[in-house]
Order: structure tokens, then sequence, then C-alpha cells
């Protein structure tokens, strides 16, 4: 049914949206630069657009999670951006809410501990 | 070497940017495509065709440029301020509507015809421009009445103002719908009987209307012909109005905005046409008049030919039942209109909780 492909199409983007913040935040660790988590998100199995990384990071940066500088040393200038005192505890809270949630989910979906 | 098209497509992202954010922007895109044209280097396609597969997988500039702005699914209101800007729009649109009828009708009756008038019927030109004064500034006020509440809730949504939409009290929750915000059967048959009654002694039969038998020789009509076609337009347009509002009645069953708003339109119609024909001194036919004064040797203008106190110019000079059914149907009117603004409101809230 194509109807129910599309839907499961949102469901599942609806699902990845928030656990994008969490996935960037943590590959900031390091100096990182858009293209860079593009790809290697892309080969960790969790694909984002390139149109998707770049305007967060700009809006994480813009919310304090982030800070960024250009690198000129080579002939090709790069934005890198790293995370912010701020953003690790952010990244912490958000990891600690999500492993949680991942948690009662799992109990509840599979019927553990059930009576 | 820079490619136009990539020029291009970063102008379309970065355009509306503040200038430091778009020069920002603009770098860290091209730095972006042209990593990204360097991971293609070794495709065996032209520069062009490599920059237009880059410039396609980034997608839409506008979408981008959404994207950075941060509002990409943005909206002028947004919920929860656009339930209560529904809300709001209609409870002031209802009260521009009431309070632009209820100012019109006043200043037309202060200001009444002008005096010593050459035309041949003043009264009709009087409610002429009362109607068109009427229309005008109605419309031109139900547009500031949106304008206003539109920009205000617009303000408020992109401001991210809280709104206390929240229910603070079990207590609070609407009634279950009274029998009282129905709307019966009987009640629209007994309106449209009465508007058929209406429609043919008034608009069909102008020169017979109320048939006077018993006072002289011959039958004569009650109410001057002549002025029943002048007003003929206006007593159609109730009519249109009362069938209207049957119709909707039927419909809803119920007191909804539409059914309200038709009971506002239908008085507001009567209100007007009954000022308009009985408020004409000559709506009275002559004979009837001097008949009237040969058998009783009583004037029925005013009291019995003098002013009726409280009121002023050719008002106190039309005959009393006149002026009475003037005031009973102006007052019946306005209580109507504030009756079943009050069901429809009640009903309203109450329904507002069997959907959710």
């Amino acid at each position: 049914m194509e109807d129910l492909e599309n839907t499961f199409e949102n469901v599942s983007v609806e699902l990845r949206r928030g656990l994008t913040n969490l996935v960037v935040l943590s590959q900031c660790k390091q100096p990182t630069y858009g293209y860079e988590l593009v790809k290697s998100l892309g080969e960790k199995g969790f694909p984002l657009e390139a149109n998707t990384v770049y305007p967060l990071l700009r809006r994480m940066e813009k919310q304090g999670l982030l800070r960024s500088d250009w690198d000129t040393s080579t002939d090709k200038p790069r934005k890198y951006y790293i995370i912010s005192p701020d953003g690790v505890v952010f990244f912490e809270r958000l990891k600690a809410h999500w492993y949680e949630t991942n948690k009662i989910v799992e109990v509840i979906i599979e019927g553990k501990n059930e009576k | 070497m820079k490619n136009n098209l990539i020029e291009r497509y970063i102008y379309a992202v970065t355009r509306h940017m503040p200038e430091k954010e778009a020069a920002d922007v603009s770098k860290e895109l091209d730095e972006l495509i042209t990593t990204m044209l360097t991971e293609r280097a070794n495709d065996h396609e032209s520069e062009d065709q490599k920059v237009r597969k880059v410039l396609t997988e980034l997608g839409d500039p506008e979408k981008l440029a959404r994207e950075y702005s941060g509002k990409a699914n943005d909206v002028l209101i947004g919920q929860p301020h656009y339930s209560l800007y529904l809300k709001v729009l209609k409870i002031v649109l209802i009260a521009v509507v009431i309070g632009v009828s209820v100012g019109a009708i006043v200043n037309a009756i202060s200001n009444g015809p002008a005096a010593g008038s050459a035309e041949a019927n003043p009264w009709i030109s009087w409610e002429l421009n009362a109607l068109a004064e009427w229309t005008a500034s109605l419309f031109s006020s139900l547009m500031a009445g949106f304008a206003w509440v539109t920009l205000i809730f617009a303000f408020l949504y992109h401001k991210g103002v809280k709104l206390d939409t929240e229910l603070a009290d079990l207590d609070d929750l609407p009634e279950v719908p009274s029998e009282r915000a129905r709307i019966g059967r009987g009640e629209i048959i007994g309106d449209v009987i009465f508007a058929t009654i209406f429609a043919i002694i008034f608009i069909v039969l102008p020169n017979v209307n109320i048939p006077i038998l018993w006072m002289s020789s011959e039958p004569f009509p009650l109410f001057n012909p002549e002025v029943l076609i002048g007003v003929r337009p206006l007593l159609i347009a109730s009519l249109v109005a009362v069938v209207l509002e049957a119709v909707l009645k039927f419909m809803d069953g119920r007191y909804t905005y539409r059914v309200f708003a038709a009971i506002v339109l239908t008085n507001l119609v009567s209100v007007i046409t009954t000022l308009t024909w009985l408020g004409n001194p000559q709506a009275l036919n002559q004979y009837f008049a001097e008949r009237f004064q040969v058998l009783t040797g009583l004037s029925v203008y005013g009291i019995n030919g003098q002013p009726i106190p409280g009121f002023g110019g050719k008002w106190a000079m039309l005959p009393l039942p006149f002026l009475i059914v003037i005031v009973v149907v102006t007052v019946v009117s306005i209580g109507e209109i504030i009756s079943a603004g009050v069901k429809t409101f009640n009903s309203k809230k109450e329904s507002g909780y069997e959907l959710s």
C-alpha cells in the first residue's frame, strides 16, 4: 500500500528529527566541518543531507551549543565547528534523556516486566 | 575559476539574510560546493554537469534559505495562537457588524431628512443615503477589524507570546448542550408562514394591502400604496433575509455562527425597513386619516393632533401606533440578537469538547 509507505516515511523522519541534534553534537568533540559530518554520518548509517547539516550547525552555534572557527591555513578556507562547554552539558543531558526514554519505550513495546 | 551558476545559487540562498550572515553563509556554501565538486573530480562529466548535479543535490535555494532562517515550517499565525485568533476574529467581526449598524441607525435617525428639501420625497433619499453610509462604513470597519486582529495575532505568534489557554479548573468545563440551544421545527415553520403572509400583503399586493371595509362605501387600503411601492426593495430584502434565516435554521438545527449571522441580518433589515416605511409620514393612507377624523372627531397623527412627547421632528407627528411599532420592532430586534448571541456562543463552547 503506497499510502502506508508514505506514512512510514513521515513517521520515521519525525523519529530521526529529534535525534539529529544528539548525533551531530556527539560528532563535534573534535573540530569538524560540515561536509566531513555529512560523509562520516552517512558511512555510519545515519545519512543527513548537506542542506540539513549546514543550517543546523549554524543554528546550534547561535544557540551556544557549538563554536566555530575559519581555518585559513590551507588554500581552501574551511569553517570548523567544535562543541562548547554549554554544548557538552546539553549533550550529556540529552544523551541521558535518550537512553532513559529508549529503555522505557523498549519495556513498553516489547511487553517486558509485565505481570 | 568561479562558476556563474554557483554564484547565482549562493546569491539566491543568501540575498535576504543580514549582510554579515550572508557573507559568512556564502563563504561556507562556497566551501561546501567546492568540496562536493572535488569529490566528483574523477567523474567523466563536464565541469558544468558536475556543478549542476551538486547544486541539484543541495536542493531548492529558497528551501535552504528557510532552513538557515530556522523558520522552515513557519506560518503567519500558528497554533495555539491560531485557535484563539479564530475565536477573537469572529467576536470582533460580529461586534463590528452590530456596532456599525446600531451607530448608522442612530445617526440616520438623529439627522433625519433635510428640512425643506426640494426633492419630491426626501425620505427616500434619506433612507438611501443611510443605507449607503451603513454599507460603506460596515465594509471599511470589517476590513479594519480583520486587519488589526490578524496583525496583532501574527505579532504575538512570532514573538512567541504565551497564551493562557489551558483549562485551569475542571469546573470550567462547558455544560452539556442544553435544549434551548436547539431550534425547533415549529419556530422555523412559524417564521416561514409569517414571511409568506407578509410578502403577499405588502410586496405582491401593495394597492390592496390591508383593506378597510367598514369606513366607507367602498373598501380602501390602510397603507399608502405609493409609499409601499417605494419601500418595496427593503421589503424584498427583509423577505430574503427571513427566508435565508429559516433555511439556515433548518439546515443546522441549532444556534451556529451562520444562523446567528442570519438572525443579525434579518433583524437589522427589518428594523431599517420599519423605520423607513412607518417612519414616513405618508405611510398611512391619507383617506383613512380623513375618514377617521370624520367618524371619531380625533386626529390619527401624534396624540390627537398634538406632538408625541419625547420625540422630535417628524417623528412626533407620526400616528402613535406607527411609532409604537417602530419602537417595539427595534427593541425586540436588539433583544433577539442578544438572545441568539448568548445561545450561539454558549452552544459553541459546549460543542467544543464533544470533538476533543
